[in-house]
C-alpha cells in the first residue's frame, strides 16, 4: 500500500516519448495514447518565504515506451536534491495510519528559428535526468519536442497557462542506462525535494490533467505544511473562508490541524527536511475531479493576511473576462457578477410582467 | 522581335491551365492555436480552388487532412506514421506555415482535421462546406 503510494508523484505532466526508456507521475500517457491513471502523493512546505516541493517520480520500466514529466514551478529553485525516504509515506500514514499496529511499509518504492528556453540546471538525482528550465510556454514545449517527447494537444494551452504566471519548469525524465545500473525496477520510486524562495506559493494542480479526457479522473493527495492554518484559493469543500472567494471544484480540505509531534519527529530526521520549524500546521487535501474541472492551481497564504492571490490560483484570466483584473479586487468581481446576475434576474422578470 | 512573338504564344498556351478551364480560386487563411483551427466551419463554391495558408502557431507538429468524415476516421484508425502527402493532405511543423491547394469539384460536406495521436479525439477538427456553383 505505502509502496504503491509512494510511487506516484504529484503535479507533474506527463509527456509521452517515442523512446527507449520511461518515467511515470502522476497521469500518465503512452505513446499509443492509453492513459494510466495514477493517483499522485505530494508535499507543499511554506516557511520563512520559502516553498518546499516533495514529490516522486517512478519508475515504469525499459525497453518499450519512454514517459517524460515537467513540473511548473512557482520560482527558480536554490536547490533540487533527493528527496528524504519517507516523507510522503510518513505524511500518507498520519492520515490514514496502518489497520494493524506494527504494520512494516514496503520499500519505498524544430524549431531552428525558434527560441529555446535557458537551461537554468541539470542534475541527476540517482536514475532521474532533471533540468529545470526558465522560458516561456512555446519553448519549453520547443525544448520538450527537441529532446524526443510527444507533447499531447492540450500541451500548448497548459503550458502558456504555467508560463503567464511563472516561466520555471522541471523536466524530469529516467535515464535507461543509468535505471539499469542501478537495477531499478518497475515501481521503484525517486522522491526529488526542490527548495523554491517565494513570496507567493502554490500547488500545480491543473497539470495533472494534461493529455486525459474531459471526464477523466484526476486523483491526488496533496500535504500542506504551513507556520500557520493557510489561507487557500480556490477554496476547498471543508474550508470556510466567508469571503465568498470561488470553489475548487473537487477538492477537499480533509484534515486541516496542529502537526503532531510524533509527526514533526519523524519528519525530521528525513533526508533534507531540517528546514521545518517546530511547530506546524498541516492541512491534507483530497483532489477528484473531472479533468474538465481541474482549471485551477492551488494558491497559499500562509502570512496570516487571509488574502491568497488569483494570479497564482490559475484564476486571473477567468476574472480578465469578466474585467480587469488589473484594477479589480475579488470582492469587486463577485460584486460585478452579483449585479449582472441581478440585472439579468430584474430584466427577466419585467419581460415576465410585459407579457 | 522573335522572342516577343514566342513569349506572347508561351503566355496564350499556360494561360487556359492558369484559369483551370473556368474555375475560381480563393485564399483562405487558416490558423493553428492551442490544437484548435480558427476558422473551423469554410464554406466554398464548388468549383473553386483554394489556396489554403495553414499557419501553425503551436509548438507542436499538426495536419490538415481534408476528407469526407469516413475518410477522417479511416485516418484515425490508420498508420499514426503516415506522412500525410496526398492530395488534400499536409502536415505542419510546429511553429511554421505551410501552402496546401486543394480544388472542391463537387457540392457536400467535407472535413479537415488532425490525426497526431491524440488530437482529433481533442476537437482539432473543422468542416468544410461546399455549395453549388
Amino acid at each position: 500500500m505505502f509502496r504503491r503510494i509512494l510511487t506516484c508523484s504529484a503535479l507533474t505532466l506527463a509527456l509521452c516519448v517515442a523512446g527507449p526508456s520511461a518515467l511515470a507521475c502522476g497521469g500518465l500517457l503512452s505513446p499509443n495514447g492509453s492513459v494510466n491513471l495514477i493517483k499522485t502523493t505530494t508535499l507543499a512546505a511554506y516557511h520563512a518565504g520559502v516553498e518546499h516541493y516533495v514529490t516522486s517520480f517512478r519508475f515504469v520500466g525499459g525497453g518499450g515506451a519512454k514517459f517524460g514529466s515537467i513540473v511548473p514551478l512557482p520560482g527558480i529553485p536554490s536547490k533540487v536534491e533527493r528527496g528524504g525516504d519517507w516523507t510522503l509515506q510518513r505524511l500518507v500514514r498520519e492520515v490514514r495510519p496502518p489497520i494493524f499496529a506494527g504494520f512494516a511499509a514496503d520499500a519505498p518504492v524544430p524549431l531552428a528559428a525558434a527560441r529555446m528556453p535557458q537551461i537554468i540546471l541539470q542534475k541527476r538525482i540517482d536514475a532521474l535526468d532533471i533540468t529545470v528550465l526558465n522560458g516561456g510556454g512555446s519553448e519549453v514545449a520547443r525544448w520538450a519536442v527537441k529532446n524526443g517527447f510527444e507533447l499531447p494537444p492540450d500541451a500548448p494551452e497548459v503550458l502558456d497557462f504555467y508560463a503567464s504566471r511563472s516561466p520555471i519548469f522541471m523536466a524530469a525524465s529516467f535515464n535507461e542506462k543509468a535505471a539499469k545500473r542501478q537495477r531499478l525496477s518497475e515501481g521503484d520510486g525517486t522522491p526529488i525535494h526542490l527548495t523554491i524562495p517565494t513570496p507567493s506559493p502554490w500547488v500545480p494542480l491543473r497539470i495533472l490533467g494534461l493529455g486525459k479526457k474531459p471526464a477523466e479522473l484526476i486523483q491526488a493527495d496533496v500535504f500542506l505544511l504551513t507556520d500557520r492554518a493557510p489561507s487557500m484559493l480556490p477554496a476547498p469543500s471543508g474550508f470556510i473562508a466567508g469571503d465568498g472567494r470561488p470553489l475548487a471544484a473537487g477538492l477537499r480540505l480533509e484534515r486541516s490541524e496542529k502537526a503532531s509531534v510524533q509527526l514533526m519527529d519523524a519528519l525530521r530526521v528525513d533526508k533534507g527536511m531540517g528546514w521545518r520549524a517546530k511547530h506546524m500546521w498541516l492541512s491534507y487535501l483530497t483532489l477528484g475531479a473531472a479533468a474538465a474541472q481541474l482549471r485551477y492551481d492551488l494558491a497559499l497564504d500562509a502570512t496570516g493576511t487571509g488574502r491568497p492571490s488569483y494570479i497564482a490560483a490559475g484564476l486571473a484570466s477567468a476574472i480578465r473576462r469578466l474585467g480587469d483584473a488589473s484594477t479589480s479586487r475579488p470582492w469587486e468581481v463577485a460584486l460585478a457578477i452579483g449585479l449582472a446576475l441581478g440585472a439579468a434576474v430584474a430584466l427577466g422578470a419585467r419581460r415576465f410582467a410585459l407579457r | 522581335m522573335k522572342l516577343r512573338a514566342l513569349a506572347t504564344l508561351l503566355l496564350v498556351a499556360v494561360a487556359p491551365i492558369g484559369c483551370g478551364g473556368g474555375a475560381s480560386e480563393r485564399a483562405i487563411q487558416v490558423r493553428m492555436r492551442y490544437s484548435r483551427y480558427l476558422p473551423a466551419m469554410i464554406t466554398v463554391k464548388a468549383g473553386t480552388t483554394i489556396d489554403f495558408t495553414l499557419n501553425n502557431t503551436d509548438p507542436i507538429d499538426h495536419e490538415f487532412i481534408i476528407g469526407t468524415a469516413a475518410q477522417q476516421l479511416a485516418h484515425e484508425r490508420g498508420d499514426p506514421d503516415d506522412p500525410h502527402t496526398g492530395p488534400g493532405e499536409a502536415a505542419i511543423a510546429g511553429n511554421t506555415t505551410r501552402h496546401l491547394r486543394f480544388t472542391f469539384a463537387e457540392p457536400g460536406t467535407f472535413q479537415f482535421a488532425c490525426h497526431r495521436p491524440g488530437h482529433y479525439a481533442y476537437g482539432m477538427k473543422g468542416t468544410i462546406t461546399v455549395t453549388r456553383a
